[in-house]
């Protein structure tokens, strides 16, 4: 990620325009996403109405900031920063890591959180909500929990354990109130993500020094190995047709793929070569789960959002006045498509922000 | 004086003796000056801390209530922490009314959106039952979020054990009634300022309380003070023939002991039926009084206030008779030298006021004063001590 060199005036003229933006009446730009503070904006997720935006922004000292943004379209009013009990008020560094948001349809986001050295947990908040809560107490489900992911019925909550120290998917349903271990194995697995049904999991399993992807079986618990390789297989989603998109590095370190497979792990097939890798977001489908966005890596190609169609038969780009453009992901707000993304304001701009466009008419 | 007026004076200087220790930390209380207000405000307000720290969630609503009972402001981040507890406790009306307070004293931007929130996603019920029936309150598609869950879960916890509910429940649809049941009611909760008032019939209720609500042994132990003034005035045998030998003028202590049986009708009324033994002793001189009891109780919170009709014998044997008995005494042989050996049956009625301490469910550990008061028809006993014991346990609910 490139950062471009700063001077001490520029710093001088933005610490000024950070401070008259915390004193002066707010206006949103169309389109931008503000936040109080500074850092990388990044791993952008939709709540299921599009009414809600949230998103992180870390600074790279070792605190990630989670915040909601409330939308109008494509207009954002000042994001709320989420906080975990124990926060510490004011602007400085939180000293917590929240991330990794996924949405239930009630309009509340699950997420991961830890204080400061402490053990990533899952969390839950809604917007509006001044301090988060935690998901699964301890005693339900002890260990650190993370990659927490929500059935499309939005009955159950697929996520990853520690506690038996490697990480193994397992399930809570909201009828029973019942924990359910899917994968008890000695290696880690990781981004568990429902099938349409809910009946079936795709999950990423690291062996033998790579990432491969598997499938399972919610009620049989029986899994089947759909890709791998030489190279990692990683962050499979579902797409309306039933067949599996993920990210694929293989070639070269740092070089990855877009690729799809059917159902059944046949058909593997490329979708986009040389993309960037968002920082922990599977593939970020359209809410039909027909199209897949994306960004590419080259920066020659990187001032651009593209969607293609699982099959590869359509593209689409969304040209962008900004630089090094990535972590894309759809909403669907009253029948309009909005699409957030992160990118560079200019090449040497000190940190990536958060723009959202209304790209229904593309379609 | 005559005996009677002696007898109902004794009496009344019983019950004010009796009246005195129980009210004595209450006037004590009355007159704790501002400073020991706010020691014990300060106490309470670190024990509600202390205690949120281990998630003794519980304990916290108990600290808040006695605050709140002494009736002084206090201070917002009391009110945000007792809104706390409550919000683990799935009690959603209290949390919104401790928010309310809370930004009564600060007009704090977080507690503000969080009560928008509350009102935003939870609606305001009153199911109108029965503390006497059980009600199965259901929602047949539980909350995905937590909080929201336990508001739930707590709502069903007291309409099971009050037969009613008063607070607020996630916006949703519910159902009053078993899922086997004959009969149920169903309602939606909507978001709003107003109550929404649901009477429930007793067709919906999945059981109720038999006749008695609690039953119970009742036993205690306990030390006693007895007085039996002589009689004033000549007590005769059965024929008329003769003068008893009355004993003179007794007072002495002893041991108490009950033991019985106790059957609460509601749970504010009660009768037992007992059995009573006490003695008296002074020097040579030792009285044992058997005693069987009828009590009509009150049961108001942690007391325990008793009012029963008894009879039963006392005995006495020693020396020393009534000044009115004459038998041709001599310089050696006085009235204190001769010897009584008898018995007695008497009945009267007795008070008692006790307070449960401890807890031993279904049991509860309780000190009682009491005094008692019997009368022969010549003599009168009067009684009164302290004694600990064990009484059956009101099931009470509490929120």
């Amino acid at each position: 990620m490139p950062f471009g060199s700063v001077t001490c005036f520029e710093r001088t003229l933005r610490g000024l325009a950070f401070a008259a933006a915390l004193v002066l009446p707010v206006a949103s730009q169309a389109g931008e996403v503000r936040f109080n503070g500074e850092g990388h904006a990044e791993n952008p997720a939709w709540s299921k109405d599009g009414k809600y935006l949230a998103f992180e922004v870390n600074r790279f000292e070792g605190d990630i900031d989670m915040y909601f943004a409330e939308m109008n379209g494509d207009i954002s009013k000042d994001s709320m920063q989420v906080k975990l009990p124990g926060a510490s008020s004011g602007f400085s560094s939180s000293d917590q890591v929240v991330m990794d948001a996924t949405w239930h349809q009630d309009g509340i986001a699950v997420f991961e959180g830890s204080n400061k050295g402490g053990q990533l947990r899952l969390y839950y908040a809604a917007p509006g909500g001044s301090v988060a809560a935690e998901m699964l107490p301890t005693t339900k489900a002890p260990g650190g929990l993370s990659f927490p992911t929500i059935s499309p019925d939005g009955n159950s909550l697929a996520f990853i354990s520690d506690q038996t120290g490697n990480g193994d998917v397992r399930t809570w349903d909201r009828s029973t109130d019942n924990l359910n271990q899917l994968t008890a194995t000695p290696v880690s697995e990781s981004f568990p993500s429902y099938s349409a049904d809910g009946k079936k999991l795709l999950f990423t399993r690291k062996e033998n020094n790579s990432l491969s992807i598997y499938q399972e079986d919610i009620a049989t618990k029986s899994e089947k190995q759909l890709a791998s390789g030489a190279g990692d297989e990683t962050r499979p989603v579902y797409a309306a047709d039933g067949s599996i998109v993920f990210f694929s590095a293989g070639k070269t370190e740092g070089h990855w793929d877009l690729k799809a497979i059917n159902g059944d792990g046949s058909n593997l097939h490329m979708l986009a070569e040389g993309i960037r890798l968002p920082i922990r977001a599977r593939p970020a489908l359209t809410p039909d789960g027909k199209w897949v966005a994306f960004a590419y890596d080259d920066p020659t190609k990187a001032n651009k959002i593209v969607l293609e169609t699982i099959d590869g038969s359509k593209t689409i780009e969304v040209p962008s006045k900004y630089v090094a453009c990535g972590e894309p992901a759809i909403g669907l707000q009253n029948g309009r498509i909005l699409l957030a993304y992160t990118a560079l304001p200019s090449a040497d701009a000190d940190w990536r922000f958060l723009d959202v466009v209304d790209i229904t008419d593309k379609f | 004086m005559n005996r009677r007026t002696a007898s109902l004076m004794i009496s009344l200087a019983t019950a004010a003796f009796s009246g005195a220790i129980l009210l004595a930390p209450a006037v004590a209380q009355a007159q704790s000056s501002a400073a020991d207000t706010q020691a014990e405000k300060f106490r309470l307000t670190e024990e509600m801390k202390r205690l949120a720290q281990r998630n003794a969630w519980p304990g916290v609503e108990a600290k808040y209530e006695e605050l709140l009972s002494l009736k002084v402001p206090l201070d917002f981040d009391t009110h945000r922490l007792a809104a706390q507890s409550a919000k683990y406790l799935g009690k959603t009306y209290e949390v919104y009314q401790r928010l309310e307070r809370a930004f009564e004293v600060k007009a704090d931007p977080d507690v503000k959106s969080e009560k928008e929130q509350i009102d935003s996603k939870y609606g305001r019920v009153k199911l109108v039952g029965n503390e006497r029936w059980e009600v199965t309150l259901r929602r047949p598609s539980m909350p995905f979020a937590p909080d929201e869950r336990k508001s739930v879960e707590y709502a069903i916890m007291v309409a099971k054990e009050s037969g009613g509910f008063t607070g607020m429940l996630p916006v949703g649809h519910y159902i009053i009634g078993a899922e086997d049941a004959k009969n149920t009611r169903e309602f939606d909760v909507k978001t709003g300022p107003d109550f929404q008032e649901i009477e429930i019939t007793h067709d919906l209720v999945t059981s109720s309380e038999g006749l008695i609500v609690y039953h119970g042994p009742v036993a205690f132990a306990g030390y006693a003070f007895t007085a039996t003034p002589a009689p004033t005035s000549a007590v005769l045998t059965a024929d008329g023939s003769k003068m008893q030998a009355e004993p003179a003028t007794k007072r002495g202590s002893g041991v108490a002991a009950e033991v019985g049986y106790e059957l609460g009708f509601t749970r504010l009324f009660a009768v037992a039926v007992t059995f009573d033994y006490r003695d008296l002793f002074e020097s040579q001189d030792q009285f044992h009084g058997y005693t069987g009891a009828l009590y009509g109780l009150l049961r108001p919170g942690n007391l325990r206030i008793g009012v029963a009709g008894i009879y039963g014998r006392w005995g006495g044997q020693g020396s020393g008779v009534y000044t009115v008995f004459n038998n041709g005494q001599g310089p050696s042989y006085q009235r204190k030298d001769i010897i009584f050996d008898g018995q007695s049956w008497a009945g009267g009625a007795k008070l008692s006021v006790g307070y449960g301490l401890l807890d031993f469910d279904p049991l509860q550990g309780v000190v009682e004063l009491g005094g008692s008061w019997q009368t022969d028809g010549s003599r009168n006993f009067f009684s009164g001590g302290i004694r600990v014991g064990i009484v059956p346990k009101v099931p009470r609910f509490h929120e």
